[in-house]
C-alpha cells in the first residue's frame, strides 16, 4: 500500500448535522466525571463510553467536539480513542458478538463456534450480516475462562457456548435490543 | 502449612445454585466491615507494619511485597491516590471477576483499609471495559458504601476525605501494567511510562500513587482481624497466605478455587477440578506470560518460587491452564504469541516488532512452510526481545519471550516435527491476518 | 568535575546529565533514535541500552555490575561509573534492535531523500547485522500528505515519536499523534487538522529516517552533493543560526544550526522556505540611463564618483543622501557611509525601516512554560547594525518621508539607495525618490525603483557574501558566503571599497579591521562559527 497517498488536508466527511456531544451528554460528564479528576482530559474514557453506548461508533465529529470539551487537541483525542479495542471508528450491526479467541477458549473449541456462525449467518470475524443485525469480532481473553468458549453479545456475557445452541440464540435475538445497547 | 478453609471465598459456596450477590447488609451480617472498624482504631503505621509482617505479596502477577510497596510513598506529600488494578486481562485469569461477581464489598473494605493506612485521598478502581455486568454491580456496591459512610468521609484524625470512583477501561491488556493503567486513568493512550520516576513518587496526575491488585486488597480484612501470624501459617515461608487459583482448559470442573499458596498443581487439578479431561500433557501455571510447565512437572508447587524451581517466569496470577495430550502445542503457542502481538502497545522496538515477527513465523510454520532453522530463529528472536531484564519498558516482552522459550525448551519435538526441510513458500500468506 | 569511563574513555561533564547527553557533549558516540536534547525523554527505541558498573554503596572502592541493561538516555551519569557499549550483551541488543527496525522497513534507499543522512543507514553499518533473517511479508503503510510543507511516508517510520513530542512540547499545537496500537500503529494527524504551525518544518529535521520529508526538497538533490555553509538567517531580527545547503551555485535547502542562546535547534518555516528570492528575478546587468549596451563596473563607478563630486561642489554639503538596507552586513553599511561622508561631509544617512508584522510570536511548552522559540515581528536582520553605523557617523539623518520632501524641494540632488531583497515598501521609496535627478540604486532584483534609477548596480544577496548581522539583542554574528555571486553582481561592500579606491581585494574581515581601527572595537575580533559537522572517513569493509 506504500503507493497510497492519503490526503489529510481536506476536511472529514460529516456524518450528521446535529452534534454528537449533545448538551445532555456534556451535562452528564460535567456533573458526574469532571469533579472526580484533577484534569478534564481524564474524563476521556468515560465520555467515549457514553458515545459508544449512544451511537455505537465514534465519528470524526465526535472526536472533534470532544477535543474542545476536554481541552486537548483533536489528534490527542484520536490518539487515545484508537488505542482501545472497544472504541470503533466505523458503525457495526445491532448486535456486536465478540467471540473470545484466547488460549482457554481456543483449547475449548472457539473455532467451532465461529465456524457455525459462518455457516448460519455467512459472516467471518469483522463482517456484518446483510440485514445489519449481527457483526462478529474476535477478541482477546474476556476473563471468563471457566466458561470457555465464551462471547460477549453487546454487553451480555454468554459462556459455555455450544455452537448450534449459540447460533440459534443469535438467530432468535429481536431486531431491536431490549433497551439502549 | 495449613489451610483453615475459605478466606476470600467464604461467601461463595461450592454449589453454584446457592451462590448469590452479597449486598451491603448481607455483607455486614456475615462479619463485613468489622476489620475496617478495627483498623480505624489502630494508628496507620501499625497497619502498614502488620501487612509487612504478614508477608502479603502482590496477587496481580509480580508478587511484590505489598506492605513494602506502601512504604515507598513519600511522607508529607499529598494528595495521594490508590489505583485498584481490576484490569484482569491476562488470558487464563478470572479470579478477581469471580470474587467480585458475588462479594464486591470484600474489595471495597480492603480499599478502605488501605486508604486509611496510607491516607489516600481518592481511590480509582480501574475495571476493564469488557466487564460490563461487573462494573454495574461494583458501581451499586460503591453507592451502598457511600450511603453507609464507608467512603466520602475524612480518615479519622485527618481532614483528608476519602473518595472511591470507578473508572472503566476500554479493552487494552497493557492497561493492566501499572504505569499503563495510570496513563489510561489520565485519559491518554495506555503507553507504560519509564521508571524512574516510580508511581509511588509521581503516579496518577504526577502525585504519589500506589497500585494494588483486587485480590491483594481483598486479603486485607482477614489480616486485620486474624493477624500476621495467622496469615503466615498458610502457604510457605516465601509465599504466605491463601490464594485464589483459576483453573481452565482441559479440566473437568474449571473455576476458581481457594487454597493456601504452595499446593501442588496436581492437588489443585485432582482435588478441586475433578482431574484432567484426558491425559495431562502440559499446563501454564499463571497466565500465559509465565511460560509452560512440562509433562514431567505435573507436581509443581504453586508458589512464588515456582519460577526458580521449574523454569517458568513465576507464579503470575495462578490462573492455571491445562492442556491434554490431544493439544497441538504449536497452535497454542501461536495463539499466545498472537495475543502479545495484538496487545503490544507499540512503544518500544523489540516488543512491537518482535511479537509480530514471532506471530508471522508461527503462522507460516502452521501453514506447513516451516524450515529446520526456524526452531533456532524462534528461540533467538524470543531471547533477543529480552536480552536481560530491562530491555523493554514493561514486562510484556518478557512474558512473550518466556512463553516462546519454555514451549521450545520443554516440547522441542512438537515443533521440530513441523519443520520439514526443502519446503518452499509458494503461496503469499497474509500471515498477519487476524492480529 | 565528575568523571565516568565509557568504553575505556574518560568522560567528564558538569551539572545533572544523562549518560547519553554527557557522551554527546564530549564527542563520544552512543547510538540513539528517540532521544533528542530539545525534547522529553521517552527511552522507547531501546538501542541506547548499555551495560554499567557502579560503585557499590556498601563498599565505595568496589564496582558492582548492574544486572540489567540500562538505557543511557534515561540513566543519570554519576562519578565513578563505567559504561560498556561494546560488551557482548550491549552489542547483541544493538544488533537485535537494528534487525527489528529493519524487518518492516521498505528497501527505499535508492529513492529516499534521507539517504546519506539517515540514522538507520549509519547505525546499520556500525551496529547492525550484515544480513536480515526475516522472510515473512512486511507490514505496509500508506504515504500521507499531512501538511503544507511535510509529507509522511509511514512505512519508513520507526515510531521514535520525536515528531509527536515536538508538536506537543515545542510548538504546543499537538497536531501529530500516534493512531492505533502495536505493530500497526502509525503517526498521523486528525483528518482536516493538518500540520499547520509556523514551526512545522522542524519535524523534518528531527525525523531520523526518511519518513517525514520536505515537499520542497523532495527528490531535488542527493545530500552527499550538498555543501553546508554556516550562516545567519536574513529574514528576521532574531539572528537564527542556519546552515545553507548548496551545490554548484544553487541553494537547495536551509537547516537550523544549533545555538543554545539564540534559536536552539529550531527555525521557523519562513526562514526555512524563504530563500527562493536568491534565484528569482535577479538583476544581472548594470544599467545607466541614457547609455546603450553593456556597461563596465570600473567605468560606471568612476562616473559615479565624478558626478557626486560635481553635485556637492555645486549644491554644497547636504545635497546627497544614502539609504541603507537593514539586510546588508554592518561592514558594508560602514563602508557606504564612510564613502559618502568623504565626498559630502553632511550627507543625509538613514535606514529603510524594516517591516514589522504584528507581535513577536512566542512558542512555549504548554506544561512547563519554558519558551522554546520566538518568531520576531521585525522582518530584517540588521537594523541594529545600521543604527550603529549611523550613530557612529552622526551628523545629518532623516526619515524616508523627510528625504522625500528634501528631494521635492531640490535640496537633495543625489541619492544612493541599497534596496531590500525582500521589498515591502517599494511604492513608498518610489514616491519619495522617484524624481531624484541622480538616483543610484544598488539592488539584487529587478523592480520599480530600478526602473527609475539613473544607475542601477546589481549586488549580491546575503548568501553570496560574507558579513555580520546584529540581532535584536545586540548579538553580532558572522554569516559566511555559501554560493558564488551571480555573474556580474558584486557584494555591496566591494562596490564601496572600490569607490573609495582602496586596494582591489575586498574582504569582510578587512572591512571589520577598518571599523575596529575607526573606533568600533566590537568588530575587532569576531569568532567565525565553528562548524560542528563531523567529517566521516570512509571505512573499507574487511574482505
Amino acid at each position: 500500500m506504500a503507493w497510497i497517498v492519503e490526503n489529510r488536508l481536506k476536511p472529514y466527511q460529516p456524518t450528521r448535522s446535529e452534534p454528537y456531544l449533545t448538551a445532555s451528554i456534556k451535562k452528564h460528564i460535567e456533573e458526574k466525571y469532571f469533579p472526580r479528576y484533577p484534569r478534564k482530559q481524564a474524563a476521556l474514557l468515560p465520555l467515549f463510553h457514553v458515545m459508544m453506548h449512544e451511537y455505537g461508533f465514534i465519528a470524526p465529529e465526535a472526536m472533534d467536539e470532544a477535543a474542545d470539551f476536554l481541552g486537548i487537541s483533536r489528534a490527542e483525542v484520536q490518539d487515545a480513542v484508537t488505542f482501545y479495542e472497544e472504541f470503533r471508528l466505523t458503525p457495526a450491526g445491532t448486535y456486536v458478538v465478540n467471540v473470545c479467541r484466547s488460549i482457554s477458549c481456543e483449547l475449548c473449541g472457539h473455532r467451532n463456534v465461529l465456524q457455525r456462525i459462518r455457516d448460519v449467518f455467512g459472516i467471518d470475524p469483522g463482517e456484518t450480516t446483510d440485514d445489519g443485525k449481527i457483526t462478529v469480532f474476535e477478541v482477546e481473553c474476556l476473563g471468563a475462562c471457566e466458561q470457555a468458549p465464551c462471547a460477549l453479545v453487546n454487553e451480555d456475557l454468554h459462556g459455555n457456548l455450544k455452537p448450534d445452541a449459540f447460533a440459534e440464540r443469535l438467530r432468535q435475538l429481536p431486531a431491536k435490543p431490549a433497551q439502549g445497547h | 502449612m495449613a489451610f483453615p478453609g475459605p478466606v476470600l471465598l467464604k461467601r461463595i459456596p461450592d454449589d453454584p445454585a446457592q451462590r448469590k450477590l452479597f449486598k451491603f447488609k448481607d455483607y455486614v451480617a456475615t462479619g463485613g466491615y468489622e476489620a475496617l472498624r478495627k483498623a480505624m482504631a489502630m494508628p496507620p503505621e501499625d497497619i502498614i507494619k502488620l501487612v509487612i509482617d504478614s508477608g502479603l505479596r502482590g496477587r496481580g502477577g509480580a508478587g511484590f511485597p505489598c506492605g513494602t510497596k506502601w512504604t515507598f510513598l513519600p511522607k508529607d506529600l499529598h494528595p495521594r491516590y490508590l489505583a485498584v488494578n481490576y484490569d484482569e486481562s491476562e488470558p487464563g485469569t478470572f479470579k478477581d471477576r469471580y470474587l467480585c461477581d458475588y462479594d464486591p464489598h470484600i474489595l471495597l473494605e480492603g480499599i478502605a483499609i488501605a486508604a486509611y493506612a496510607n491516607r489516600i485521598a481518592i481511590s480509582y478502581i480501574y475495571i476493564r471495559g469488557e466487564y460490563h455486568y461487573q462494573a454495574k454491580i461494583l458501581e451499586e456496591a460503591i453507592q451502598e458504601a457511600y450511603a453507609n459512610g464507608i467512603f466520602g468521609k475524612p480518615h479519622p484524625g485527618t481532614d483528608i476525605v476519602h473518595h472511591c470512583y470507578l473508572h472503566r477501561g476500554a479493552g487494552a491488556y497493557i492497561c493492566g501494567e501499572e504505569t499503563g493503567l495510570l496513563e489510561s486513568l489520565e485519559g491518554k493512550r495506555g503507553w507504560p511510562r519509564i521508571k524512574p520516576p516510580f508511581p509511588a513518587v509521581a503516579g496518577a496526575f504526577a502525585k504519589p500513587t500506589i497500585i494494588n491488585n483486587v485480590e491483594t486488597l481483598a486479603c486485607l480484612p482477614s489480616i486485620i482481624i486474624n493477624g500476621a501470624a495467622w496469615f503466615k501459617s498458610m502457604g510457605t515461608p516465601g509465599s504466605a497466605g491463601p490464594k485464589l487459583y483459576g483453573a481452565s482448559g482441559h479440566v473437568n470442573k474449571p473455576g476458581v478455587y481457594e487454597d493456601e499458596l504452595g499446593i501442588k498443581m496436581s492437588t489443585l487439578i485432582e482435588k478441586y477440578c475433578g482431574g484432567v479431561k484426558g491425559k495431562y500433557k502440559a499446563a501454564i501455571p499463571g497466565g500465559v506470560s509465565m511460560g509452560i510447565l512440562g509433562t514431567d512437572q505435573y507436581d509443581a508447587e504453586l508458589d512464588f518460587d515456582i519460577g526458580r524451581k521449574y523454569n517458568v517466569l513465576g507464579l503470575g496470577t495462578a490462573g492455571v491452564i491445562v492442556m491434554n495430550d490431544q493439544t497441538d502445542l504449536v497452535v497454542m503457542l501461536r495463539n499466545i504469541v498472537r495475543f502479545f502481538a495484538h496487545e503490544s502497545c507499540g512503544q518500544c522496538t523489540p516488543c512491537r516488532e518482535g511479537t509480530a515477527w514471532l506471530h508471522k513465523m508461527l503462522s507460516r510454520i502452521i501453514a506447513g512452510f516451516g524450515k529446520p532453522k526456524d526452531f533456532d530463529l524462534l528461540m533467538e528472536v524470543a531471547l533477543s526481545m529480552g536480552i536481560g531484564p530491562g530491555t523493554t519498558i514493561c514486562g510484556l516482552a518478557d512474558g512473550a519471550n518466556w512463553a516462546v522459550k519454555t514451549f521450545l525448551q520443554k516440547f522441542p519435538e512438537d515443533f521440530k516435527s513441523r519443520l520439514k526441510s526443502g519446503q518452499v513458500r509458494g503461496v503469499l500468506l497474509s500471515s498477519a491476518a487476524g492480529v | 568535575m565528575p568523571t565516568m569511563e565509557v568504553d575505556g574513555k574518560k568522560v567528564s561533564w558538569e551539572g545533572r546529565k544523562m549518560i547519553l547527553q554527557a557522551c554527546q557533549d564530549a564527542g563520544v558516540e552512543l547510538p540513539s533514535y528517540c532521544y533528542h536534547p530539545g525534547l522529553s525523554i521517552v527511552a522507547s527505541c531501546r538501542i541506547c541500552l548499555v551495560e554499567m558498573e557502579q560503585p557499590d554503596p556498601k563498599d565505595p572502592g568496589k564496582l558492582v555490575r548492574v544486572p540489567k541493561l540500562v538505557p543511557s538516555c534515561q540513566t543519570l551519569a554519576a562519578d565513578g561509573i563505567k559504561v560498556y557499549s561494546t560488551s557482548p550483551k550491549s552489542v547483541a541488543n544493538q544488533k537485535a534492535v537494528m534487525e527489528y527496525l529493519l524487518i518492516n522497513h521498505p528497501l527505499d534507499c535508492p529513492v529516499c531523500d534521507q539517504a546519506g543522512e539517515c540514522y538507520l543507514q549509519d547505525y546499520s553499518y556500525k551496529y547492525g547485522r550484515a544480513e536480515s533473517r526475516f522472510e515473512e511479508d512486511k507490514d505496509k503503510k500508506p504515504k500521507k500528505d499531512i501538511g503544507k510543507h511535510v509529507v509522511l511516508y509511514s512505512d519508513r517510520c520507526i515510531m521514535c515519536t520525536r515528531c509527536v513530542r515536538f508538536t506537543r512540547e515545542i510548538s504546543g499545537t499537538g497536531e501529530l499523534a500516534v493512531f492505533g496500537r502495536g505493530h500497526r500503529e502509525q503517526i498521523d494527524v486528525f483528518q482536516g487538522k493538518s500540520l499547520d504551525n509556523p514551526l512545522s518544518g522542524n519535524v523534518i529535521d528531527i525525523c531520523p529516517v526518511g519518513a517525514l520529508l520536505d515537499k520542497d526538497f523532495l527528490f531535488t538533490q542527493r545530500v552527499w552533493f550538498l555543501k553546508s555553509t554556516p550562516s545567519i538567517s536574513p529574514f528576521t531580527s532574531g539572528g537564527e543560526n542556519i546552515f545553507v545547503d548548496h551545490n554548484e551555485g544553487r541553494i537547495y535547502r536551509i537547516r537550523p544550526r544549533f545555538n543554545q542562546q539564540v534559536n536552539k535547534w529550531w527555525i521557523s518555516d519562513d526562514i526555512r522556505y524563504g530563500f527562493k528570492f536568491v534565484h528569482e528575478n535577479r538583476l544581472a546587468t548594470i544599467s545607466v540611463r541614457g547609455a546603450q549596451g553593456e556597461q563596465r563596473w570600473s567605468k560606471t563607478l568612476e562616473q559615479i564618483v565624478r558626478t557626486f563630486k560635481e553635485i556637492v561642489a555645486a549644491g554644497g554639503p547636504g545635497s546627497t543622501a544614502l539609504v541603507l538596507s537593514p539586510f546588508d552586513g554592518t561592514e558594508e553599511m560602514f563602508l557606504a557611509a564612510k564613502w559618502i561622508r568623504e565626498i559630502d561631509p553632511q550627507a543625509w544617512l538613514m535606514t529603510n525601516p524594516p517591516k514589522v508584522e504584528g507581535q513577536d510570536q512566542v512558542f512555549k511548552n504548554p506544561t512547563t512554560g519554558v519558551v522554546n522559540y520566538t518568531i520576531r515581528a521585525e522582518k530584517a536582520p540588521n537594523r541594529k547594525g545600521a543604527q550603529k553605523v549611523i550613530s557612529y557617523f552622526g551628523g545629518n539623518t532623516a526619515s524616508i518621508e523627510d528625504l522625500g520632501q528634501k528631494v521635492q524641494s531640490g535640496q537633495v540632488k543625489a541619492v544612493v539607495v541599497a534596496v531590500d531583497p525582500i521589498a515591502h515598501n517599494e511604492s513608498q521609496l518610489v514616491a519619495a525618490l522617484g524624481s531624484v535627478p541622480t538616483l543610484i540604486v544598488l539592488s539584487a532584483h529587478n523592480g520599480e525603483l530600478v526602473q527609475k534609477a539613473s544607475v542601477a548596480l546589481p549586488v549580491c544577496t546575503w548568501a553570496e557574501k560574507e558579513g555580520v548581522f546584529e540581532n535584536f539583542e545586540g548579538r553580532i554574528q558572522v554569516f559566511q558566503q555559501a554560493i558564488a555571486p551571480l555573474e556580474r553582481s558584486r557584494p555591496l561592500g566591494r562596490v564601496f571599497w572600490r569607490l573609495m579606491d582602496l586596494h582591489d581585494t575586498y574582504s569582510a574581515a578587512e572591512a571589520r579591521q577598518l571599523m575596529a581601527q575607526a573606533g568600533l572595537t566590537d568588530y575587532a575580533k569576531i569568532a567565525l562559527p565553528t562548524h560542528q559537522a563531523k567529517v566521516e572517513l570512509m571505512q573499507f569493509a574487511e574482505l
